[in-house]
């Protein structure tokens, strides 16, 4: 075996053990922005994505990855050619992929396929995680884990396969060009989360009957900044797994659409956007501490799709830019929309997803994506945004229905209204402190403890 | 029973093949090895129709618990 391949395995390995940290700062931060009545059961969510999406994308999402590239269909080709004429990586059709496969296991002549699985595996969590956040509260966990099951297991693999893979469709055909999966994951994520918010509806007391939004407070906010902060880390991780090594040839590295890439490049990308982001969070939203941590995040997703090749200026400026316009989309969500996305996951990642596809359409147009060479345009990138889009809209719409049909999405209200934990777990994980006074802020600015408020609501819920 | 696919490491490192439980022969379709993947899949979805039932035993009984609480002072 080449030293290339044991560096290979070893690169990749490395990427997954440090994208755990996605999951430990996600499981911080929603814990954080709970209140206390909720946060176990906010956290069991996160431990249980793990449990769920892994053997769903084992059995489904791997062989999907490979097998629907050209659309809705599977195309199984039997000499192992797809049906735009790819040879060499495309691996339909012989059943790579599969759970039974010689490759889906221990394998003396394939150091490669299990390591990057596990890296698909890791973007499968964080598509869950990202949902998981902006649905707390109210959701039953068994809910959260059938959704997060069909987004990690397959939604997103099937947008990942369409326009972040070798032979997608996306591609091959518009040049589309999503280098660290801005709507790939982020996007479908949170797109997938606003079908899902519909169905769900918002908190118990969120809003008033005058229309005015009342703010309810994290139990712990430094929680929530230091899940981000870890969530941060990881997204080194994140980035370097989007890279495939091409050892034998310049400059050694190569983009998921083979197409040349360096480290350094995305390591510019990730570090300047952050610190755009961070900017621009505490600019516009006045130094807000959540929006300013936020915009971090808003300002990396949206340079996320062009990390390979945008200038580091570019990316401090788009950055910047975006965390602001993240905090004003959040605002017109939560206020005018009435979606009540506890973590402005639906801001943060669907919106900027979108916008950063879209991005590399404005400042990177013309440079070839694909094994077939394509020109990026704004053209090719809205095309795959609206596909992207509608599969993700789509699909978290109609599964949170069907479970709303069946009683099964949301929790009863009285359980809402005393806490989660309660009822779930039937105790009080912050006893030494007894039942302190939930704080809620009504829409003139005025607090008062929640109780009444949510009571009243809860009356006229019946 | 004997379940290692080769005759010796050696033969096992020469084939470059698969080595994992019941890993052996063409098993595209058919084997034992698709036997453990349907056994897994059913564990997974057994689990996942457990969590439901058992949240939604818990979530029914803490509602019945709670309706006095809530209800008496609406």
């Amino acid at each position: 075996m080449s030293t290339a391949i044991v560096f290979t395995e070893a690169y990749y390995f490395f990427t997954v053990a440090i994208m755990w940290l996605l999951h430990v700062g996600f499981m911080t931060y929603e814990a954080g922005v709970s209140r206390r009545k909720n946060i176990m059961s906010t956290a069991m969510k996160n431990i249980m994505t793990i449990a769920v999406v892994t053997p769903t994308f084992y059995y489904l999402g791997w062989y999907v990855y490979f097998c629907m590239q050209e659309g809705l269909k599977f195309t199984v080709s039997a000499d192992g050619a797809s049906p735009a004429g790819l040879t060499g990586l495309y691996f339909c059709g012989d059943g790579y992929g599969l759970a039974w496969d010689g490759s889906a296991g221990p394998h003396l002549g394939d150091n490669i396929t299990g390591v990057f699985w596990a890296a698909f595996v890791l973007f499968s969590w964080t598509t869950g995680s990202i949902m998981s956040g902006a649905v707390i509260e109210r959701i039953r966990i068994s809910a959260y884990l059938w959704l997060t099951a069909l987004m990690g297991g397959l939604v997103w693999v099937v947008a990942a396969a369409w326009g972040w893979s070798y032979g997608g469709w996306l591609g091959v055909h518009f040049g589309y060009h999503d280098f660290a999966a801005s709507m790939v994951v982020h996007g479908v994520a949170g797109i997938f989360a606003l079908g899902v918010l519909y169905n769900l509806g918002p908190r118990i007391g969120r809003y008033d009957s005058n229309g005015g939004t009342r703010a309810f407070q994290p139990h712990n906010l430094h929680l929530t900044l230091m899940g981000l902060m870890i969530i941060f880390t990881a997204f080194y991780a994140f980035y370097a797994a989007c890279l495939a090594i091409t050892a034998d040839t310049t400059p050694g590295w190569a983009n998921i659409y083979f197409n040349p890439a360096t480290l350094s490049a995305i390591t510019y990308t990730i570090t300047m956007g952050f610190a755009g982001g961070f900017a621009g969070g505490y600019i516009f939203s006045k130094g807000d501490p959540f929006w300013t941590i936020s915009g971090g995040l808003a300002g990396v997703v949206a340079v996320s799709a062009g990390a390979d090749i945008y200038s580091p200026n570019l990316v401090l400026i788009l950055a910047f830019f975006s965390a602001g316009a993240c905090y004003y989309i959040g605002g017109w969500l939560e206020s005018k929309a009435r979606v009540d996305d506890a973590v402005g996951a639906v801001s943060v990642h669907g919106f900027m997803g979108m916008w950063g596809a879209l991005a590399v359409g404005i400042f990177a147009a013309g440079y070839p994506t694909g094994p077939a060479g394509v020109e990026t345009s704004f053209l090719g990138q809205l095309v795959g945004v609206t596909a992207i889009f509608a599969l993700s809209f789509v699909t978290g719409y109609v599964a949170s229905w069907i479970l709303k049909k069946l009683n099964l999405l949301r929790v009863p209200p009285e359980v809402e209204v005393e806490g989660l934990d309660m009822a779930e777990f039937e105790t009080d994980f912050y006893p030494e402190f007894g039942r302190a006074d939930e704080p809620i802020t009504h829409a003139d600015g005025s607090r008062e403890s929640a109780a009444a408020t949510l009571r009243a609501e809860l009356a006229a819920n019946r | 029973m004997n379940s290692f696919p080769f005759d010796s490491w050696e033969q096992g490192v020469e084939l470059a093949g698969p080595y994992f439980t019941w890993a052996e022969g063409p098993v595209f379709g058919a084997g034992p090895s698709v036997v453990l993947a349907i056994l897994g899949i059913a564990v997974s979805v057994i689990s996942a129709l457990l969590v439901t039932v058992r949240e939604d035993k818990l979530l029914n009984h803490a509602a019945d618990r709670l309706a006095d609480k809530y209800g008496s002072e609406d």
